[in-house]
């Protein structure tokens, strides 16, 4: 069990990940990316949009983007807490583009001050992410 | 003969009832799955969410956020969370029932924000004062809807608007039990550490990125978030299995009745030819003689 972590992502719509890898790279709200591997100290961390990658035990990683919510490690788990999770592979990135383009276009129309960007800010991260996640990874270097 | 045909007529009606009272526990029984469902589903994010702020919270206090900030109640609120629908037996009545006795016991007097018509509709008869109405959740009543509500609620109260805000709704303790109950929402009192976090590396802390604090402030309201819409899921849940215990008793009464009145039309239908071989005999007998 000392080379392995259990990794979950739950999302209020139901666990979304449950599988066995070897290490979790996550984007931390300050948008720099951290890497846990087993036997890590216990660590809590909050979460941006960004990416989440898994290293499964043969070598090869699985791809994903989460909203902001929470990281919690073990020296033998990673439990991620977040509103959405979506594979890479799964993003259409045009589907995407044309969403960051409405929802900068709702932005651009309302006053600063207004209790609806709050929501509309949360989904332009959100967007955004996936974007990033699909054209290159510029979610990672943004912090690099 | 008019009255045969009327209790024909009835018989008819009752069994189109019945056939309604029928469909609508079949529904229900689909809805309260598929409620039970998003319940099951909601679990692990619900208790995952506890567990990381129950070791945040540890230690903390109140003064720490103004969520967990203690108040004399000079003004407090209720949540009411009823339904949309009738046709679920005491599901709504109990529970405004409860709601009435709690705003009567409270001192201040606590206002209403209520979600659902059944509640809408009774306490706008009553003398107790709305505060505010979420119409819509019922529409698509997901966590987003839950999570607008609870942001709501926790600006009021991180505000100093209103310094205590209850919950009221309908628990599902079995299929055959829903019970109200009023539970409080702020300030949070945070969820107590039950597991044993002491894995193989002992007793070593955690690493908090951001701070502590920082963290603490971003989990609380995504907490308050998670009790609103557990809350919610609940209520629907008993909302659907009271419903369907209430389209049972429905369709067995029905089927009492109709019973009932198939007795009565074999004995009238019985009756009027024992009348007509009466009359037939009593004829034939006048003119033998």
């Amino acid at each position: 069990m000392g080379e392995i972590l259990r990794l979950r992502v739950v999302t209020p719509d139901g666990p979304s990940l449950d599988e066995e890898v070897t290490a979790v790279t996550a984007c931390s709200e300050q948008r720099g990316e951290f890497c846990v591997l087993p036997e890590h100290r216990p660590i809590l961390a909050a979460l941006g949009a960004g990416r989440l990658v898994a290293t499964r035990p043969d070598g090869g990683s699985d791809e994903f983007v989460t909203d902001s919510g929470f990281f919690e490690g073990g020296p033998s788990h990673v439990n991620v807490i977040t509103q959405r999770c979506v594979r890479v592979s799964d993003i259409d990135l045009s589907e995407v583009t044309e969403e960051i383009e409405e929802i900068e276009k709702e932005l651009s129309g309302l006053e600063f001050g207004d209790a609806a960007r709050g929501e509309l800010d949360v989904n332009l991260g959100w967007a955004r992410a996936r974007r990033d996640a699909v054209d290159g990874g510029k979610a990672g270097e943004d912090i690099t | 003969m008019a009255n045969l045909k009327e209790i024909r007529r009835r018989i008819g009606s009752v069994k189109g009832t019945q056939k309604i009272t029928r469909a609508m526990r079949m529904v229900a029984a689909a809805k309260l799955r598929r409620a039970q469902e998003t319940t099951e589903n909601f679990r692990s994010y619900a208790d995952l969410m506890s567990s990381v702020l129950a070791e945040v919270a540890s230690g903390a206090s109140p003064k720490d956020h103004p969520l967990l900030e203690r108040r004399e109640p000079k003004r407090s609120l209720v949540l009411v969370i009823s339904s949309d629908r009738g046709l679920c037996g005491g599901f709504n009545s109990n529970l405004n029932r409860l709601v009435t006795d709690h705003v009567e016991a409270a001192d201040p007097e606590p206002e209403l924000t209520i979600i659902g018509k059944k509640s809408e509709a009774y306490f706008k008869r009553r003398t107790a004062t709305i505060h505010h109405i979420y119409s819509d959740i019922y529409d698509g009543p997901g966590f987003d809807a839950a999570a607008r509500v609870a942001k709501d609620l926790a600006a009021k109260y991180a505000s100093g608007e209103v310094d205590r805000i209850d919950l009221a709704f309908n628990e599902m303790h079995s299929l055959a039990s829903q019970k109200p109950v009023v539970k409080q929402l702020l300030p949070i009192a945070p969820p107590v550490q039950v597991e044993d976090k002491e894995d193989v590396l002992g007793p070593v802390g955690f690493i908090f990125e951001p701070k502590r604090i920082e963290l603490l402030g971003r989990l609380l309201p995504r907490y308050v978030e998670v009790e609103v819409y557990r809350a919610l899921l609940e209520s629907i849940a008993a909302e659907h299995a009271a419903r369907m215990i209430a389209m049972e008793a429905a369709t067995n009464n029905a089927q009492d009745m109709i019973e009932h009145l198939t007795l009565i039309y074999n004995r009238a239908r019985q009756g009027a030819i024992t009348n007509e071989l009466l009359d037939i005999v009593g004829g034939a007998e006048a003119l033998n003689d």
